[in-house]
């Protein structure tokens, strides 16, 4: 369970560190404008927005978890369930989970520069979203 | 994979969340157990079988794959 405490720890610095990169884009970079450069605009703070929300509501989550040893023993359970990972395994979640991550830091940047690199890139972002949530229903359903 | 999980867990009148939370999985995955979609670890299997004081034998149903 002490292993489990730690892991929680690393993965809320990681998922800092992540959405520190989009911070970083999103306000470091010059924005272009127009028609285009609006709509990038809108995509690069709401997905800023969906982020740094997440993570905060991820980070008072795992607070929760930390505090109290039954809450702890649950998330551990949660987490550790055999059938989800295999699930998650069976629908390659994490390395879907890793492109998409990819495919919005590189929207976010490509809406500063190219506005067709960054429709492409959007589109490629949503693809990838719906086949991964198909893909995790199927075998949800299966098993 | 048929089970008895279903029947051992009545018969002990344990809900499906008491006995995932002693053998260390989810409620989802008691169910998919029960219903036979989802086969079971050896290590998952073992625990849920020494939690009922029973063989591996007795708890899960092996016929389907001696035909096999």
């Amino acid at each position: 369970m002490e292993k489990f405490r730690k892991g929680l720890t690393l993965q809320v610095v990681i998922k800092c560190i992540l959405a520190g990169g989009f911070v970083l884009a999103v306000l470091l970079l010059p924005q272009r404008t127009g028609h285009m450069g609006d709509i990038a605009a809108g995509f690069q703070w709401g997905a800023l927005v969906g982020a740094l929300g997440s993570l905060g509501v991820y980070i008072v989550y795992t607070i929760m978890s930390l505090t109290s040893q039954d809450a702890l023993k649950k998330r551990y359970i949660a987490e550790t369930d055999e059938r989800k990972l295999y699930i998650l395994q069976k629908s390659g979640s994490v390395g879907l989970d890793m492109c998409t991550y990819g495919l919005v830091m590189g929207a976010v940047i490509a809406g500063k520069y190219n506005e067709v690199v960054f429709l492409t890139l959007l589109v490629a972002c949503l693809f990838v979203l719906i086949v991964r949530g198909a893909l995790y229903v199927f075998y949800a359903n299966r098993y | 994979m048929k089970t008895m999980i279903a029947e051992l867990r009545k018969q002990q009148k344990l809900s499906q969340e008491e006995l995932a939370m002693a053998v260390g999985v989810t409620r989802q995955t008691i169910t998919s157990l029960e219903v036979g979609k989802y086969t079971a670890s050896l290590i998952l299997a073992y625990k849920i079988a020494t939690y009922f004081h029973k063989s591996i034998e007795e708890v899960f149903d092996f016929s389907d794959l001696e035909e096999q």
